[in-house]
């Protein structure tokens, strides 16, 4: 006869198991905390604004953890817990025409091939990433714009207004969608869109708690008390569930003011104004993000970009009391660095909105919207008046692949191509370069 | 140091509860109950207070029984490993590329955890939408499934033609005439909803992954046979079977045979050896051992001392191709799993280890210096995650041995301790030198003499299980006493103590604990000793055969019946 122990593990699962929790020395010598890798972002979003930035009045103070807002990054105090300021990038891929090659560059890492007018060498990671995220949802990615192809751009797809470009050869660019009214019917009009998404969970989780519950007739007593433990737990999921804010179409409010291929009939200098339709920018830039948000939180798809106009940025901002075009104040009309201030502050305020948006929305996981995403904001340029292309005022928000936000992140000379691969990282696109590999050395660090 | 006054009231918090019982090995015994008794599934008793038992007496269960005595087996729930690969097997080619969509196997730092925790809803919930959808969406993937075009034949005809092959395979079951219906119902409102037949099969793929019939072991079992047991049906005796050798559901040839109805021992036997020839179980025996040895450690990284995260996961690679290889390919024994002295390294790890004349990637078997190295507890990952950051930890080392090699037990604390707190070595000295002082006094000794000599026998492997000859200069005495179990004895370090231990009833019993666990889905309980006394006999009749000792557990009564459940709560 063999001698026969109780399992110490019934004993381990007490009390007990704390009193060699900390054996000897290792309070002294904590080991290193096991860290969890985080899971990859789910959604990714690339928001455009024209006109590079006034890095005096956009640079933040402090440290990289105790930082305070510049009056530009102002508006983004709420949520500032959310936002990472990536400093000291610089956008040296964006080899071509001054203002073409860095919006060409902006979410390629590739140059301007051949002459002017030419287009990326490579894809943009919002579509890379949107065969990776949008995998079975109803869109692979939604491309918006507001008040775009200004100026020598004539409303038409051209180097000067396109910010994506396809996964595939020949990398063709993605032109963006302008009226407000066909993509709110497209997205949210038809009556066989997807369930919303509570109506469909509560529908699953009623099926599954059905099944519990017949299960439960056929077992024992003690079976039957853990499947009831495991059936609760799933009730609870339901209750939550039925809290989601999330899914439902956005207001659709009226914008026949607005004239959303006004470009067609723009001039090279925007000498050609259209003052209804600049006035209505606002609103139509709220639906617009109502709408991408909406999108994301009802699973139409994964992957998203918002451009503010494009590098011409020819209409005016009446509701700014700004009577000229951006272009203007950037350098056509002499560098104006105040008005400059005045509209790329404006800018931040609507991403704030976004931002907000989006930690508004209940994902499946219980966290938000937000939390699963990565949001990049970004300019073509850095300098209004010289065009220059280094430390862009770049910034990354959200949750997404365990970035690690509420920082002031200053890097030396990095290259943007780098921020690029980390991105994709984030988004669980394991690749180590992107872009023109002469620009890019792998990941960015420090994000994480 | 507030440091050091907080380490030391654990210390004498764990010292007075071993004075209490008297020795981490003396466990409470409580006798065996009877056949059919009430079974206290989770053995919360044994947390109970009750009276000192004296040093070395062990009261031993008896086994009465005569026919097969099961122990009541609790509703088991799949881990995450298992629900991942349930999930595989399930969807074959179809299964999706992107690895984000799995549930996070996390499991290891504690061997049990799966089997006593049920999967979380939520993260089940959001696989079963992810693959639902990626399911859903692929009409040749749909299609594989029941083999129906809902072009040519209809939404209604395909939708009963998925759901035949489909929810039956999840559920690991023929199905009934009410699952049928029910998920009839699942797919007609999934199309409602979603407006089209690729909808309902999402909603039904949705349900079936969050169903009880797939996330958990359920067992209603073939009927009571003339001895009041009830025997497990064809398809719960082949799940079981799989889970335990494979960590998957049933496969094809097992499913089949499984349809045919109750499986004898000698079918259970006969699918027992053939799984154990498959490359899953290769992965469950790596699986199984990373969970008893706690080997995965991906925060064990420790750069200065050449323990890179490669080094880590190579290290854990290692230790899983070695008990692959004793298990399946060599010797076979247990004996082999503590004492073999070849391991399986490449070039960086090679490097790592000072091993000469390794070259290349991929990994070889290579001889070891026998006085040096020897099993599974002489490698680098078990090493390296019960160490500290800088340096050993031979009170983590000791316990591990004590606790999972031998079964050892230690009991928790009185709420009333004495605190005193130990003067520390001002000045140079070896660790073991460093922890003696510390654990001087006697409440403490009462504890640490049982477990510190057994992790000083490893005080030649350093931080990161790298061989020193000295410890911060001074000679390492690495010999002990082991005073409990049948392997007691002196031993002059790691190696002595390994043969010791690899010769003793008493470590194989607890080692067939450990194998009893994963094979019936609940820790080790009173009613089992007459399963742990057969299966031990077995196991040492076959000289410690590991296959053998799968094999026994796989045809035990335990494995084939239930016991009748209580109908009413």
């Amino acid at each position: 006869m063999r001698p026969f122990r109780l399992s110490r593990r019934a004993v381990l699962r007490g009390a007990g198991s704390v009193a060699f929790a900390l054996p000897w020395l290792e309070a002294m010598t904590p080991e290193k905390p096991a860290q969890a890798a985080a899971p990859p972002a789910k959604r990714f979003i690339g928001v455009y604004t024209p006109g590079g930035t006034v890095l005096e009045n956009w640079r933040p103070t402090g440290t990289e953890n105790a930082f305070t807002l510049s009056k530009i990054l102002q508006p983004l105090l709420p949520v500032k817990d959310r936002v990472m300021v990536v400093d000291g990038v610089d956008m040296t891929c964006a080899v071509g025409e001054q203002n073409q090659a860095g919006l060409i560059g902006l979410l390629t890492g590739t140059s301007q091939t051949g002459s002017p007018m030419n287009f990326a060498s490579g894809p943009s990671v919002d579509q890379v990433l949107a065969g990776r995220l949008s995998q079975g949802l109803r869109l692979p990615s939604l491309e918006l714009a507001v008040r775009w192809g200004t100026g020598k751009a004539h409303g038409l797809v051209s180097p000067i207004d396109i910010l994506s470009f396809a996964d595939t050869p020949t990398f063709a660019p993605v032109a963006p969608r302008l009226d407000p009214v066909k993509i709110w019917q497209e997205l949210f009009g038809s009556v066989s869109t997807s369930a919303p998404g509570q109506l469909w969970e509560k529908s699953i989780l009623d099926a599954v708690s059905a099944r519990y519950a017949k299960l439960s007739k056929r077992l024992g007593a003690a079976d039957r008390q853990r499947l009831e433990q495991h059936a609760a737990r799933v009730r609870e999921l339901e209750v939550d569930v039925s809290q989601w804010a999330a899914c439902q179409a956005p207001e659709l409010i009226d914008t026949s003011d607005y004239n959303p291929t006004t470009g067609l009939n723009s001039g090279d200098a925007g000498e050609i104004k259209d003052v209804a339709t600049d006035a209505a920018i606002p609103k139509v830039g709220k639906l617009m993000i109502d709408m991408l948000v909406m999108a994301l939180a009802c699973d139409l798809t994964a992957v998203a970009t918002l451009m503010w106009s494009d590098t011409e940025a020819k209409h005016t901002f009446p509701w700014l009391g700004l009577n000229e075009h951006l272009h203007f104040y950037m350098n056509d009309g002499g560098y104006h660095p105040n008005e400059c201030t005045t509209i790329f502050t404006w800018y931040q305020t609507q991403h704030a909105y976004l931002l907000q948006q989006l930690a508004l929305q209940r994902a499946r996981n219980g966290g938000s919207l937000l939390d699963e995403t990565v949001v990049f904001f970004g300019s073509h340029i850095q300098s209004p008046a010289t065009h220059s292309k280094v430390d862009m005022p770049f910034l990354l928000a959200g949750g997404g692949g365990g970035l690690r936000t509420n920082r002031w992140v200053r890097n030396n000379r990095a290259s943007h191509n780098d921020l690029l691969v980390s991105i994709l990282n984030l988004c669980g696109d394991p690749r180590t370069t992107f872009g023109d590999p002469d620009f890019c050395t792998g990941p960015l660090g420090g994000l994480t | 140091m507030r440091v050091l006054v907080i380490t030391c009231a654990l210390l004498a918090a764990c010292a007075a509860a071993c004075g209490q019982t008297g020795g981490p090995a003396d466990d409470k015994r409580p006798s065996p109950q009877p056949v059919g008794g009430s079974s206290n599934a989770t053995g919360g008793n044994a947390t109970g207070g009750s009276g000192p038992t004296k040093p070395g007496e062990m009261p031993k269960p008896v086994c009465t029984a005569t026919g097969p005595s099961p122990v009541p087996t609790p509703l088991s729930a799949l881990s995450n490993f298992e629900i991942n690969r349930s999930v595989r097997a399930l969807l074959g080619d179809t299964t999706p590329s992107d690895e984000s969509h799995w549930l996070v196997e996390d499991e290891h730092g504690s061997p049990f955890s799966s089997l006593t925790q049920d999967p979380l809803p939520q993260p089940t919930h959001e696989l079963a939408h992810d693959l639902a959808v990626h399911l859903s969406t692929d009409p040749a993937a749909i299609q594989a499934f029941g083999h129906c075009d809902p072009l040519t034949s209809g939404d209604d005809t395909c939708a009963t033609a998925f759901i035949e092959a489909f929810v039956a395979r999840a559920f690991r079951r023929p199905l009934t005439n009410e699952d049928r219906d029910d998920m009839k119902g699942v797919f007609a409102e999934g199309k409602r909803l979603d407006g089209d037949f690729k909808g309902g099969i999402r909603a039904v793929v949705e349900v079936a992954l969050q169903s009880p019939e797939f996330l958990l072991m359920v067992e209603t079992g073939a009927g009571e046979n003339a001895d009041g047991l009830v025997e497990l049906t064809g398809s719960e005796s082949a799940t079981r079977l799989a889970y335990f050798l494979t960590g998957s559901p049933p496969d094809t040839e097992l499913a089949a045979v499984a349809s045919q109805g109750t499986l004898s021992a000698d079918a259970l036997e006969e699918q027992a050896r053939r799984l154990l020839g498959s490359p899953a179980s290769r992965e469950l025996v790596r699986h199984f051992y990373d969970g008893m040895l706690r080997l995965p450690a991906a925060a064990a990284a420790n750069d200065a001392f050449g323990y890179t995260s490669q080094i880590a996961a190579l290290a854990q690679e290692e230790s899983e191709r070695f008990v692959e290889d004793v298990t399946f390919d060599g010797t076979g024994t247990f004996r082999a799993l503590l004492t073999e002295p070849s391991t399986w390294v490449n070039e960086p790890l090679a490097q790592f280890y000072g091993l000469p004349g390794v070259t290349g990637a991929d990994f070889r078997k290579v001889a070891l210096d026998p006085t040096r190295r020897a099993g599974v507890l002489t490698q680098a990952a078990f090493l390296r995650v019960h160490a500290h950051e800088n340096s050993t930890n031979p009170v983590a080392r000791g316990i591990a041995v004590l606790r999972e090699v031998l079964c050892g037990e230690i009991l928790p604390p009185p709420p009333d301790i004495d605190l005193t707190v130990p003067e520390p070595i001002v000045g140079p000295a070896t660790m073991r030198q460093r922890l003696t002082a510390a654990t001087q006094p006697t409440q403490c000794q009462l504890c640490h003499a049982e477990f510190n000599p057994l992790g000083f026998a490893f005080e030649h492997y350093d931080a990161v299980g790298k061989w020193q000859d000295t410890d911060n200069g001074f000679p390492i005495d690495s010999s002990g006493v082991l005073t409990k179990t049948d392997a007691a004895g002196t031993f002059a370090d790691a190696i002595d103590l390994l043969k010791r231990v690899a010769d003793s009833d008493d470590a194989k019993s607890c080692f067939v604990e450990h194998w009893l666990a994963q094979a019936y889905r609940r820790p080790a309980e009173p009613g089992d000793a007459c399963a742990i006394e057969q299966v031990s006999q077995a196991f040492a009749d076959s000289d410690g055969n590991l296959v053998e000792l799968m094999v026994t557990l796989a045809t035990s009564d335990s494995f084939r019946y239930r016991l009748k459940p209580a109908l009413t709560p």
